[in-house]
């Protein structure tokens, strides 16, 4: 999890969040040591239609006249999005490379960006994306996560970076943590990877306490310092009786954090009907960039 | 989740206009199908809506539009005409189990047996047979009605010219509804052929007697309107599917199609399935989810309800004349073009599809001709895929025969016909290595070849079986179980 050498996919779309996550994935990628792909999907929205038509008339060949129009409308849209795309692609390019990115790749894709990325993911070893993309920008929700996203973070089988519009070298990490099999893992993640190496890292543990609880939580929140501290992180701990999300919601207010990183764990789909994930929760209270390790 | 906000919000407006546009169409539809069946016109009307509204939420092809249709109600004449409303909706029900008890079993998938070739000729026969149902409503009449049928055609057609914001089949009821009241013209309406509907439908279970004699009436009847009904539910899913580039889940679609008609029959309405005609017209329109269907549907009821004094005084010209341009439009006008250059096979399939129901208007026998036919000349063809060479060694006692190709029972007396039993040489060795054996036919054709060259003398090796060969060799063949031939080499 988080090795070296491992691929960065970083999803960008034409939204002025790309740039953000053109900066997470550089330096995911100087810190790891890994080439980066610059993925662009081109969704044509085929759920989604447009017609004037409503004369309801059936002509002679009417199915194939239909098809004919309705093919022909993708086509030149499909391709004016190819140019488009490349274009853009190129020029992002550019930037990286001007911004010292040497081993890169892009890939411009058909398709709908969750299902594009659940069949590329497993290639790579992180995924960076835009906790907006253009959809949610258009739809005038300044602080909101897009949905894609809410989708992605627990269906993607790799690490994920959520960046904003603007990406900075993190210098202050805030680790969510609350002793669970999935936070473990998280710790475990940083631990051992260069991505975060030498950073100050500050252990957030929120959730109720008390009793047979808190002894365990104690226990695992100390096993959490040592591992960190043995691998050369400077750690500072703190504990919040308070739900997750308002905790790091208050730490974020009155302390600079550049980056929180937080355990995932796999989610069915019923559950995320009957109730709002916590972890969708804290992406929408906290805005800053946000490492998710699963 | 996320799947079912797409399936149903993520075209709102488009898909609200298109229902309403199809709404317009299917009204009309739905009247002319409940003629066409017997019953009355509020029977093909709610079957219509609650076809509709169940196969919004459990079809496989978000944007088809499901309803009454000609197909399903040509199937049933009989049965209303012999027994009566009560057996049809019994029927129905049982139509919807078997179609159900088939998305089960997955049969969707037989599909693939359905060439294109029959699938042309189903829907040129459906469109022949809607034109057909319309006849009598234009034999022994007034002048006024070819006039009325006409007029409404050139409106449907023309019309859209002005302006393609308004259903033209819409103009042509309200214009022709208007004349006919206007000049108080003695000509058939609607109300005439029977009830419509003056409330909403209610839940009533058939009353037939549940007994073994019922079900032998009903079940031929069933099993006919599930196969006919999921055969056109599944064409028009894959015309769907090409037109909005997207997949459809077929098995759903059997399922949802079995419910929808459940639902219809209880709510005394008659078997329908998905309408290619409507369809096109829904996507020509924008729709796109499943919105748009359950719209057409909705607003269908909404409208006949209310409006069911006004439907009644709608002249039967305008009807014929929409029924008209719907088999105009479902007809596959390029298939008459094409018969000059497409194969014979494919054109034999389609026409022999045509007359079989046209004749029968069974559509389900057309398609069993079509698909048996299909089978046939693709058998005769693949059968000439069989080459058989051989060489005689350098001495002149032996010779090596190498066959390629496909070994069957279309194929297997050519097999058996190419090889020389009368050149006397001592041995033969024949290469199946290229070959392939696939049935009982081939395995005893290759036994008798073995035997005729025995008792000519001729030692006989049979080397390289593949292993698809092999398998059906060593289960069927004998002889290289024999005591005779230590010979074949496997």
């Amino acid at each position: 999890m988080l090795d070296t050498h491992q691929k960065i996919i970083a999803t960008v779309d034409q939204s002025d969040h790309s740039e953000g996550v053109a900066g997470g994935a550089i330096w995911a990628a100087s810190r790891l040591n890994a080439p980066v792909e610059f993925l662009h999907v081109l969704d044509r929205h085929l759920e989604r239609a447009e017609s004037e038509d409503h004369s309801g008339a059936l002509g002679m060949d009417a199915q194939e006249t239909l098809l004919e129009s309705l093919s022909q409308e993708d086509a030149s849209r499909s391709k004016m999005a190819r140019e488009q795309g490349r274009l853009f692609l190129n020029k992002l390019r550019g930037h990286a490379a001007a911004q010292g990115l040497a081993d890169m790749d892009t890939r411009l894709r058909h398709g709908r960006l969750t299902e594009t990325l659940l069949e590329l993911a497993p290639t790579a070893g992180l995924v960076v994306i835009g906790r907006q993309g253009e959809t949610t920008i258009k739809a005038g929700q300044a602080t909101a996560v897009s949905r894609t996203v809410n989708e992605l973070i627990h269906a993607l089988p790799v690490p994920v970076l959520l960046t904003l519009k603007t990406f900075t070298p993190p210098k202050h990490v805030l680790v969510a943590f609350d002793g669970r099999r999935a936070t473990r893992d998280a710790v475990r993640a940083i631990a051992t990877s260069p991505l975060l190496a030498g950073q100050s890292i500050h252990l957030l543990m929120a959730g109720r306490t008390g009793g047979g609880l808190q002894r365990d939580q104690d226990k695992q929140l100390e096993w959490a310092h040592t591992l960190l501290t043995a691998n050369g992180f400077s750690v500072t701990t703190e504990r919040k009786p308070l739900e997750a999300a308002i905790a790091i919601a208050g730490h974020l207010r009155t302390q600079p954090v550049d980056l929180l990183v937080m355990g995932v764990g796999k989610r069915s789909a019923i559950r995320q009907w009957f109730r709002s994930s916590d972890t969708a929760e804290i992406l929408r209270v906290s805005q800053v960039a946000t490492l998710i390790v699963r | 989740m996320n799947q079912l906000r797409q399936e149903w919000l993520s075209n709102t407006r488009n898909d609200l206009l298109a229902g309403l546009v199809v709404a317009l169409a299917l009204i009309p539809e739905a009247i002319a199908f409940s003629i066409i069946a017997g019953v009355d016109p509020k029977v093909g009307l709610y079957a219509s809506f609650c076809i509709a509204f169940v196969s919004a939420f459990m079809g496989g092809r978000p944007g088809m539009i499901s309803a009454a249709t000609g197909a399903m109600a040509l199937l049933m004449v009989m049965l209303v005409k012999t027994h009566g409303l009560q057996y049809l909706l019994g029927a129905t029900i049982l139509t919807g189990l078997l179609q159900i008890l088939a998305g089960w079993l997955h049969l969707g998938t037989l599909m693939r047996f359905v060439s294109r070739s029959v699938i042309t000729g189903f829907v040129n026969a459906l469109a022949i047979l809607i034109f057909m149902a319309q006849l009598p409503e234009l034999i022994n009449v007034s002048w006024v009605v070819y006039a009325m049928t006409a007029a409404g055609l050139g409106i449907i057609y023309l019309f859209p010219l002005l302006t393609k914001s308004i259903p033209s089949p819409l103009v042509t009821i309200v214009v022709l509804t208007a004349v006919a009241i206007g000049f108080g013209l003695d000509i058939r309406t609607v109300g005439d052929m029977g009830e419509l509907p003056d409330s909403l439908p209610v839940f009533l279970f058939p009353d037939m007697p549940l007994n073994w004699e019922t079900l032998t009436i009903i079940f031929p009847v069933s099993a006919t309107m599930a196969v006919v009904g999921l055969l056109e539910s599944m064409m028009t899913a894959s015309i769907v599917d090409d037109l909005t580039d997207t997949p459809s889940d077929k098995n759903r679609e059997c399922v949802g199609q079995g419910l929808s008609n459940i639902f219809s029959g209880f709510m005394g309405g008659m078997a329908g399935c998905a309408m290619i005609g409507q369809s096109v017209i829904n996507v020509k329109s924008g729709g796109r989810g499943r919105l748009s269907t359950l719209t057409a549907g909705v607003l269908l009821l909404i409208m006949v309800v209310f409006l069911g004094d006004w439907v009644a005084r709608i002249p039967m010209a305008a009807l014929v004349a929409v029924m008209i341009m719907v088999s105009i439009g479902t007809f596959n006008w390029a298939s008459i073009r094409n018969l000059g250059t497409n194969p014979k096979s494919s054109s034999v399939v389609m026409l022999a599809t045509v007359v079989v129901v046209v004749a029968t208007h069974d559509l389900a026998k057309g398609v069993l001709v079509g698909v048996l036919l299909s089978g046939f000349f693709f058998a005769h063809k693949v059968g000439r895929v069989l080459h058989v060479s051989s060489q005689a060694d350098a001495d002149g006692t032996a010779r090596a025969y190498t066959i390629t190709g496909q070994v069957f029972f279309a194929s297997s007396e050519r097999f058996v016909n190419a090889f020389d039993y009368r050149e006397v040489i001592d041995a033969v060795r024949i290469d199946v290595s290229q070959a392939h054996f696939w049935d009982v036919t081939a395995v005893s054709a290759l036994d008798k070849v073995v035997t005729k060259f025995r008792r000519e003398g001729t030692d006989v090796e049979v080397i390289g079986l593949n292993e698809a060969s092999a398998t059906l060799i060593d289960r069927f063949g004998t002889h290289d179980k024999g005591d005779a031939a230590p010979a074949s080499a496997h």
